[in-house]
């Protein structure tokens, strides 16, 4: 599901441009495997697979495979096309410091999107 | 060739609302049956630009949208700059019937989006006899959070980037890329806090659990229209308030979000011209 994202994210002129003021580490849990995404500038550095005992991050979204399967589809069925979609109905959990991504809300949403199939 | 112009036309009125003299912003189109429409939080009159454009709409109905003091065009009070905008309930439903009152409109349709939607139960229950009918897009009768109230004190929902945001998930995926947003820019247009002062409305001040009993059907109809990708008003929650509301009709509407009118107008109109035929054919 990850794969790719650094590269995608390098292409993207507007996901630079709106992260300009972002350096952060974030992590996106698939079942029980936790991937950290490291943002340095506005740039998707690297995604680093744990397992990591004690790495730090600023936020986690996590949520089942299988949920996230069906958000990264073109056209997602209701209550999976949004990470708030997600974890208004349960299908997912943001944890830790909301803040950080309360800031730059729309380009982390806007990684997350490229997690889909047609980005 | 001629220059492509819409049949809309703008203009302001100075309105007394709860003691206070506001400039009012509002646009129409078309002639009839006086239908009031109500933007969402943090947006303005534009969202029912397409319902205006409508020669299905208008030639029956004269469409009309105001903006909300604070939003759009039309002003905050004087002395605004000392202020904390917080919207309530009392005074939204006040600047709803002032405004038909100003423009002397003869029972009108009152079709209100998300808070909008919201704010109909109200009206149905305490002005059914001024209106013919009641159209809530996107309501229920109770705030539903999606999201935790503190984040209200984050200084972000200052930022029209933010609000945009925010709200991003609840277009639908299947409304064309154009009209999502556009829908989004609504947002980001908006002024600063202005959004974070409807949500005192949304979030705080819309307990209308109690209303729906009263009304009385045969004084006002009401319709509730859902899309299914909204999960801010999901389509249980206006269900679950179509049931408590005597006469009332609930109606989900398919891969559609919470801004039916202006996220997929060719989608929505589907859905709302059965509705708007179904009112005219109730007669005065």
């Amino acid at each position: 599901m990850l794969a790719g994202l650094v590269e995608k994210a390098r292409r993207n002129a507007t996901l630079q441009r709106l992260g300009r003021n972002c350096t952060a580490e974030f992590v996106i849990g698939i079942d029980d495997a936790r991937h950290h995404v490291v943002i340095r500038d506005g740039l998707v550095a690297e995604v680093l697979e744990g397992p990591f005992k004690m790495r730090p991050y600023s936020f986690s979204i996590t949520a089942p495979a299988a949920s996230w399967a069906e958000f990264c589809k073109p056209k997602p069925a209701p209550g999976f096309n949004d990470v708030f979609a997600m974890t208004s109905y349960g299908h997912a959990l943001l944890e830790g410091d909301s803040a950080v991504f309360l800031a730059h809300l729309r380009f982390f949403k806007d990684i997350l999107a490229l997690l889909r199939e047609d980005a | 060739m001629p220059v492509a112009i819409e049949p809309i036309t703008g203009r302001y009125a100075h309105i007394d609302i709860m003691g206070e003299t506001y400039r009012i912003y509002f646009e129409e189109a078309g002639e009839g049956t006086p239908l009031i429409c109500l933007h969402t939080a943090g947006a303005h009159s534009s969202q029912f630009r397409h319902l205006m454009c409508d020669e299905a709409i208008t030639s029956r109905y004269r469409v009309i949208a105001f903006d909300l003091p604070w939003h759009g065009k039309s002003n905050p009070p004087v002395g605004w700059q000392d202020m904390e905008y917080k919207l309530t309930a009392d005074f939204y439903a006040a600047a709803t019937i002032a405004f038909a009152d100003a423009l002397e409109l003869d029972r009108p349709v009152v079709m209100g989006c998300s808070m909008g939607g919201r704010l109909v139960v109200r009206l149905a229950r305490e002005h059914g006899q001024r209106f013919r009918a009641a159209i809530g897009l996107e309501g229920s009768n109770r705030p539903s959070p999606w999201w935790d109230n503190s984040w209200l004190d984050n200084d972000v929902f200052a930022r029209g980037d933010f609000c945009a945001a925010l709200v991003s998930g609840l277009a639908s995926p299947h409304s064309p890329a154009e009209f999502r947003h556009e829908t989004l820019w609504h947002y980001h247009q908006s002024g600063s806090d202005v959004f974070k002062g409807d949500m005192h409305f949304f979030r705080t001040d819309s307990q209308f659990e109690a209303d729906g009993a009263a009304v009385d059907p045969s004084a006002c109809k009401v319709f509730l229209m859902t899309g299914e990708y909204d999960y801010s008003c999901t389509p249980a929650d206006t269900e679950r308030t179509a049931k408590t509301i005597p006469g009332a009709e609930a109606i989900i509407m398919r891969e559609m979000g919470h801004f039916p009118m202006s996220e997929h107008p060719e989608r929505f109109r589907e859905y709302i011209l059965p509705v708007l035929d179904q009112i005219a054919g109730m007669g005065d």
